[in-house]
């Protein structure tokens, strides 16, 4: 009985991430030559999982039971969660200076990435369908915001970044066609191909992309005078703005038909056919509508950016995305928003401590993940929430008991899933 | 006429690195029934290890089989320890890995090396000058490289087909429980076929960096020919890979010149499209067989 009630310490791993971390930040500050440079950031990421950590215990044991009274104290509590990562991001801007590796600039880019990660997370970790490929869908956004708006015809962008993701949505949908026929690795390695493929492509249709020259865009993109012509502040807050929607409609996707049916699609898709899904129909939208977001991003990137040429879509694009989505956890919403911060600040920081070599830092954090971690930051939260609960029963079962009581005696019929 | 067979040589030429590739990726594919992603950057690394070699003045050969050697070690000590450990982990995982192992060696070499391109020699002993037969300039570069494949092709064949080595390698990638009850060693085996194959994709490495030129990147396009070879040829089959190289190899030289739409430029999308339209009229390739899953 006693060992039950001991703590765990294997799964309390993150306390000591955090004294390490804490211990660590200080000494390592001063430290600047070779290798040791290395001990800061691992101490930043021990730090950051410690607190995650200890917050996501402290929530499992304070706000579980409330949570798991009803379906509807759970949803509150997401949520107020949302909410508040809402909030950070609107408060963000007036104090990105302070934070270390973080501007506006860099945080607007990371939401346009956290629109990306938010579509694979639909294709790949709700579907099941592994795409290497949204660089493309990406760069095609991109292109054509540059190409309507500045280079052929001057369309209000506004009207370019509407057009971006239905063109590439309805592309998307398209190459969902063939890519039912391909089945796991065969499947990566053509959606990889359409990565590597979309440079040449825009260096050979020089008429139109102006080649390695690329499109510069200059003068400012209308406002529409929100901001005043504060063009900086106005794209970090539409980016915001679309990024939210996105994690909005993914959200409801996940709660709805179609995402039930895209998850048994995942888990078993005879069983899923069996069942009378239509898993050509649900796998192609899925494809079109996580297209349709790269789109979107790149459009709004390549209007951040002010300049599209094809050695800024090279394949790293689509790996690095990928790359995020899988750390941030692929299959959740949450996950989204770490990995697309992760996507543009993990390079930055890495290329802060050794100049070269961030993707390799990248790299391996990724196989760490792997062995570690399979579900990414968002499924460590996850599973600490879940360890959290169980640690609760065990070591104070009077209060367990309580809430099981206090439960059985709510009227709605309580729910066990976490979401 | 003479405008199609200098074409049809350089097609054969370029075709015989896509095969060697693709026989690395099939030789992972049949050892380990994963794509490899890294195999390209791979054989990149090698192909960087073999230039500084030659820049601390070894002699060419030396550096060749040099790097062939680290190679091998290289795969032997990528299956330890970041494949063997994933074993039977769901699909998205195990593509997670190669492509970590290709982020990895992709940036490694960009920060040992910069992305400086460095001209790398052709191999010593082969000459420079071209032969004028009947009015076709044979490249004996060209030459070289495809007599490697063939030569290298023998030399697996046999390995595979007359060796002991080669039975239980045979064994525990068609049957791995059966063979472990034999007493195989199938994680040996396993990590057998990773070092062979990154010899293979070290060879391709080493003979293509001539043609184009040596930089971080030089394999990435060669990595998506070699997909499409593999995939042409069936992913489990070496003949497959080395005609399916052959023919990718070909096509994207003809086409790229009779083709005016497509031109130098995007003979890539050509191999994009082979990959799509295989996968879609004959996911098992040419010589590949299909698999049958029960339900």
């Amino acid at each position: 009985m006693d060992t039950v009630r001991r703590i765990d310490w294997r799964r309390n791993w993150f306390i000591f991430a955090l004294i390490l971390g804490a211990i660590l930040l200080p000494v390592s500050g001063p430290i600047d030559r070779g290798v040791l440079r290395l001990l800061r950031p691992i101490s930043i990421f021990a730090l950051f999982f410690g607190i995650v950590g200890v917050l996501t215990l402290l929530g499992a044991i304070y706000l579980g039971p409330i949570a798991e009274r009803s379906r509807r104290n759970l949803r509150l509590l997401q949520a107020f969660g949302a909410l508040l990562i809402f909030i950070a991001f609107l408060v963000a801007p007036a104090y990105a200076d302070n934070i270390p590796y973080v501007t506006t600039y860099k945080l607007t880019v990371a939401l346009q990435w956290v629109m990306v990660v938010v579509g694979i997370n639909l294709l790949t970790g709700y579907t099941g369908q592994i795409s290497l490929g949204q660089g493309a869908y990406f760069a095609i956004g991109g292109y054509l915001l540059a190409i309507a708006s500045f280079r052929e015809w001057s369309l209000p962008w506004g009207v370019s970044l509407i057009l971006a993701p239905i063109f590439t949505g309805i592309l998307g949908f398209l190459f969902g066609f063939p890519a039912l026929r391909f089945k796991g690795p065969y499947l990566a390695l053509a959606t990889l191909a359409l990565a590597v493929v979309i440079s040449p492509v825009a260096k050979r249709f020089e008429d139109f992309t102006g080649g390695v020259q690329g499109i510069p865009m200059y003068g400012q993109i209308n406002t529409w005078g929100i901001f005043g012509d504060d063009y900086e502040r106005f794209l970090y807050y539409f980016s915001l703005v679309a990024a939210a929607a996105m994690l909005l409609i993914v959200w409801n996707i996940m709660h709805s038909r179609l995402g039930r049916a895209l998850i048994a699609i995942r888990d078993n898709e005879v069983a899923a056919a069996a069942m009378g899904v239509n898993t050509a129909l649900y796998k192609t939208t899925a494809f079109g509508i996580a297209a349709a977001f790269a789109g979107f991003a790149g459009a709004i990137n390549a209007a951040t950016i002010q300049f599209v040429s094809p050695d800024q879509y090279s394949v790293l694009v689509s790996i690095r995305v990928f790359v995020g989505a899988v750390i941030g956890g692929v299959a959740s919403v949450l996950g989204a928003v770490v990995g697309g911060l992760f996507t543009q600040l993990i390079p930055d920081i890495a290329a802060g401590i050794s100049d070269a070599a961030p993707d390799a830092i990248q790299a391996v954090i990724l196989v760490v993940f792997m062995y570690a971690m399979r579900g990414g930051f968002a499924g460590f939260v996850e599973q600490t929430w879940r360890y959290g609960r169980q640690g609760v029963q065990l070591l104070r079962p009077e209060r367990a008991a309580e809430e099981r009581e206090g439960r059985a005696a709510a009227p709605v019929t309580s729910s066990q899933e976490q979401a | 006429m003479t405008d199609f067979l200098q074409l049809v040589l350089a097609g054969a030429a370029d075709g015989s690195i896509y095969g060697l590739l693709a026989l690395a990726l099939v030789l992972i594919y049949r050892s380990t029934h994963i794509i490899n992603f890294g195999q390209g950057e791979m054989a990149m690394f090698t192909t960087y290890l073999a230039w500084s070699m030659l820049n601390a003045g070894w002699p060419y050969w030396g550096a060749f089989f040099g790097a062939i050697a680290i190679g091998f070690v290289l795969g032997l000590v990528v299956h330890r320890i970041l494949i063997h450990p994933i074993e039977g982990a769901p699909e998205l995982t195990i593509v997670i890995v190669t492509l970590g192992i290709y982020l990895f060696f992709n940036s490694i070499a960009l920060w040992i090396y910069s992305g400086v391109p460095k001209i790398f020699p052709i191999p010593a002993g082969v000459p420079k000058q071209s032969w004028d037969v009947g009015g076709v300039f044979v490249v004996p570069l060209h030459v070289t490289i495809f007599a490697v494949l063939l030569a290298l092709m023998l030399v697996l064949f046999a390995f595979f087909r007359f060796t002991k080595l080669g039975l239980a390698m045979r064994a525990s990638a068609a049957q791995p429980h059966s063979a472990l009850l034999v007493g195989i060693s199938v994680p040996m085996m396993m990590g057998l076929g990773w070092g062979i194959a990154a010899m293979a994709g070290a060879v391709a490495g080493l003979l293509s960096a001539p043609i184009v030129v040596l930089e971080p990147n030089f394999m990435a396009t060669i990595l998506i020919f070699a997909f499409a070879s593999a995939t042409l040829g069936g992913f489990d089959s070496p003949v497959g890979a080395v005609v399916g190289g052959l023919i990718v190899g070909e096509v994207s030289a003809l086409g790229g010149r009779y083709i005016e739409f497509i031109g130098t430029d995007l003979q890539l999308l050509l191999a994009f499209a082979l990959i799509v339209a295989v996968l879609l009229v004959r996911p098992a390739g040419l010589f590949g067989r299909p698999q049958v899953v029960r339900v």
